[in-house]
């Protein structure tokens, strides 16, 4: 199980925490994955399960600076 | 060595299609020891996540991904996208600590969910309340 970890903030602000499937990251990269499922125009982060908080209760309060998402956009398409 | 043997139909005049996946690891169709009928309404996608502590799938069919929305708000991200939004939905979810009956709203569009054909959200709820909830087990199977 892989502990890679995609983070984008939403329109709303809210920190989204993407989770890939083991059967995506068999035939795509995690770069893929995050251009395809990050909204359109978005900036997101590469990172693992170690850049996110794992207490849950507050989970809604998350936030993550945008400074820190600098790998990439979501791309229009949310197909491979 | 067995033989392969594809065979028209007669009575119809549509073309039979395989087409090849869009990832690039070689795939395989395995026939059970039996003759089989495959017929409509086979599952499209599916996936069992645990949507407490880390988020994290344990298994899943033509799913790219989850998105963690917050608490009790996720998204499943279609690897291949469905023909249309006419599919049918049906899931469940368990939540940790209590013998709660959790239902699972699907496609929350007045809350900013999504039931489209690459993606759709899923919102475990008591099914008294509009609260979401975390819950330990999260199941969606995509039929169409």
């Amino acid at each position: 199980m892989s502990n890679q970890r995609i983070f984008y903030n939403n329109a709303e602000g809210e920190l989204c925490v993407i989770v890939p499937s083991a059967e995506a990251l068999a035939n795509h990269t995690i770069q893929e994955i995050a251009n395809k499922d990050v909204p359109s125009g978005l900036a997101y982060k590469i990172g693992t399960t170690d850049d996110q908080p794992s207490d849950r209760d507050f989970r809604n309060a998350w936030e993550m600076s945008s400074d820190e998402m600098t790998d990439g956009t979501g791309a229009v398409s949310n197909e491979f | 060595m067995s033989t392969v043997k594809i065979q028209g139909n007669a009575s119809g005049s549509g073309a039979f299609t395989i087409a090849a996946p869009s990832g690039n690891t070689d795939r395989t169709l395995t026939l059970p020891d039996a003759s089989v009928t495959v017929g409509v309404g086979q599952a499209q996608a599916w996936v069992n996540f645990n949507g407490t502590g880390t988020v994290a799938i344990r298994g899943s069919a033509n799913v790219s991904s989850i998105t963690d929305n917050g608490t009790g708000d996720y998204n499943v991200n279609f690897s291949t996208a469905m023909s249309d939004t006419n599919y049918s939905v049906s899931g469940s979810a368990k939540f940790e600590t209590s013998n709660n009956n959790f239902a699972l709203s699907i496609g929350n569009i007045s809350g900013g969910g999504n039931y489209t054909t690459t993606s759709l959200t899923v919102n475990p709820t008591t099914g008294t309340t509009s609260s979401r909830w975390d819950c330990v087990i999260v199941n969606v199977q995509v039929f169409r």
